[in-house]
């Protein structure tokens, strides 16, 4: 099938005075159309800046990019907005505060569907409607700050929505909100995404939410791929040494309450440290001189796999 | 539009303190002055003791301050600003004489400096650190940095003496008899220099309000959101940006009123233009009590006005001011 989204070692570095600082380090992925992936990893693993990258927003100035991001399946670019949809983390500061919310989602019609204003303020209310918004034509003139957390990110998922665009990227979009309100958001974006045919990429650091959303896991450390693969084999059976510690460090119903939960020792790199081999190398309880001294390979297909030199030996440990 | 009336409302409440307090405060304040409007007659006509007598006695100048007070504050409640005795007319005559002339220096100073500076603070703030914007930055400080008075005597000696292209001073040409049309592009063309001498500063500070607003409106996440939509970059930048931006801008229109007031005390001086200011500086000279306080109330008014109207401005472009705050 061909690839709605193909993305061939993407990299993105800031500009910090004189330095570059690498965000994302040579990352491929495919995304066929309708597909779910998600992007994990803690904060500066690069993931949101990945996002940024596949959706062409980041800021123009101070930023080096290199490699390519391709949309085969809609024979071109992708336009904001119409092909790509995006939700951010904070529905506070991500709408505009001084403009009505039926503006905010009319303004996508009018820019990408061609409907006049009156046409694209009853499509607004049908979107909110559909994201479930109670009595959604009078919230058509309430502002951002009249409306709750939860509300706030239905409306932005509206606004991403309104021209059917064939990706929706949602950056932990549940992260500024409380748990339960959490969860109906989560439901709703499961629930729109199979209703219009959208594939999905969600940024988190949920490892939970992401098994729960997405079927491939895109596991991210210090701006490299640390594992790819469908997400219930990444959770139930982990191969990168970050990627078991995480699980282990993970909060399970089935183990006793009274046990301490597992961490992870030391601290991710810093920003633009130079790193010689393996970035996890001197948190990794299975590191070895080699380690050290040269960066991993990719190990698997393109599609499901670890950048790991010891795979083969841990996979042997699994098997 | 309640969430506006509730403003108005509030606001108007709000200024009846204050209107007493300016009243209150320069009756006192022209009763410590030492000399009275007998003085300064004096001073031009000259007279003996019993003139003096007959006058202060004409004039109600030899009751006590708080009988002048009362005097004063009755005929207020009746709508009477007194009597000039400097001009020898009814107060109010001679305010609405001048009121209009101020007015329309002071309203076309403020459109000219609010229009003229948030479109060009937009244009320099669309691109921070370009060479539009540095050139137009490096301009606006000039300006900023220049006093009124020297920045009107230097128009007045580039564009009226040197190259005569418009009139040294006054309102209109004297005895032309224009009418109508004619009558309103003279009056205009007389305008020109002092508007500019007046606004040219607040546009400066209009400018950098705007641009330093813009810049942050850039950085904002519903500026991202708003790229994420993929809007054209003309609305992105007017609708999104600007519309944030403006708010800052708009609390400044509200002191340039004021600001404006007392300015136009100079620039009415350096191009001779019959108005309010050039009268506040006669009646002070004058110790014409009844025309000063005439002028402070007026001007008070206008300043409440002004500032109503930017408060409900505000209230409209800021969905987050509500009724109650």
């Amino acid at each position: 099938m061909t690839a709605l989204l193909s993305a061939d070692d993407v990299s993105v570095a800031y500009r910090d005075g004189a330095r570059w600082l690498q965000a994302v380090d040579r990352v491929s992925f495919a995304l066929p159309p309708k597909a779910r992936l998600a992007i994990m990893g803690e904060s500066g693993s690069g993931k949101t800046t990945l996002a940024l990258a596949i959706a062409d927003l980041l800021p123009h100035d101070g930023i080096r990019r290199s490699g390519a991001v391709r949309w085969p399946a809609l024979g071109g670019a992708a336009r904001p907005g119409r092909d790509v949809g995006f939700v951010f983390q904070d529905p506070m500061s991500s709408l505009n505060p001084v403009l009505s919310v039926g503006e905010q989602i009319a303004e996508v019609a009018v820019t990408h569907l061609g409907l006049s204003w009156p046409a694209a303020l009853d499509r607004a209310a049908e979107l909110l409607d559909r994201v479930g918004l109670p009595r959604p034509r009078d919230r058509l003139t309430s502002f951002p700050h009249e409306l709750s957390g939860g509300q706030r990110q239905r409306v932005a998922l509206a606004m991403a929505i309104t021209a059917e665009p064939k990706l929706l990227i949602a950056d932990e979009p549940t992260s500024a909100l409380d748990t339960l309100t959490q969860a109906q958001i989560v439901h709703l974006l499961d629930r729109l995404a199979t209703e219009i045919g959208l594939a999905l990429v969600l940024v988190t650091h949920d490892l939970a939410l992401a098994a729960n959303l997405a079927g491939t896991g895109m596991l991210m450390y210090a701006g490299r791929v640390a594992e790819l693969g469908p997400i219930e084999t990444m959770v139930s059976a982990p191969r990168h040494p970050y990627l078991q510690a995480l699980v282990a460090a993970s909060l399970d119903p089935d183990r006793p309450p009274t046990d301490r939960l597992a961490e992870i020792p030391g601290i991710p790199p810093q920003p633009g440290a130079a790193i010689p081999g393996c970035a996890f190398e001197p948190r990794c309880p299975r590191a070895r001189s080699a380690c050290r001294s040269r960066p991993p390979g990719w190990a698997g297909t393109p599609a499901d796999g670890v950048d790991c030199i010891q795979f083969d030996q841990l996979a042997a440990v699994h098997r | 539009m309640t969430r506006i009336l509730a403003v108005a409302r509030r606001r108007l409440l709000h200024s009846i303190p204050v209107v007493a307090i300016v009243v209150l405060g320069v009756f006192a304040l022209l009763e410590a002055a030492p000399g009275d409007a007998v003085d300064a007659y004096l001073v031009i006509g000259g007279g003996d003791a019993e003139m003096i007598q007959r006058l202060r006695q004409e004039w109600g100048l030899d009751r006590s301050f708080l009988a002048r007070l009362g005097a004063y504050l009755t005929a207020l409640a009746h709508l009477d600003l007194g009597w000039s005795v400097a001009f020898a007319r009814p107060v109010s005559a001679v305010l609405f004489e001048r009121l209009p002339n101020t007015l329309m220096m002071m309203a076309a100073a403020i459109c000219f400096s609010f229009s003229a500076g948030t479109l060009l603070g937009i244009a320099a703030g669309a691109r921070p650190g370009s060479l539009r914007d540095r050139i137009l930055s490096l301009v606006s400080l000039g300006l900023y940095a220049m006093p009124s008075f020297w920045l009107g005597l230097m128009l007045l000696v580039g564009f009226a003496v040197k190259l005569a292209w418009f009139p040294l001073g006054g309102i209109e040409s004297v005895g032309m008899g224009k009418t109508g049309l004619a009558r309103a592009l003279d009056i205009a063309r007389h305008l020109v220099l002092p508007v500019l001498s007046l606004g040219l500063i607040y546009l400066a500070l209009y400018l950098r309000l705007m641009r330093t607003g813009m810049i942050e409106a850039w950085r904002s996440d519903y500026i991202r959101t708003a790229r994420a939509k993929g809007l054209t970059p003309r609305r992105i930048a007017f609708r999104h940006a600007a519309r944030n931006a403006l708010l800052p801008v708009v609390t400044m229109l509200g002191l340039q009123a004021g600001a404006l007031l007392s300015g136009s005390v100079v620039v009415e001086s350096v191009f001779a233009i019959p108005g309010m200011g050039r009268l506040a500086f006669e009646a002070v000279t004058q110790r014409d009590v009844p025309l000063l306080l005439g002028v402070f109330l007026i001007s008070t008014l206008m300043v409440i006005l002004a500032n109503l109207f930017v408060d409900l401005l505000y209230a409209r472009l800021d969905p987050r001011v509500a009724a109650e705050g």
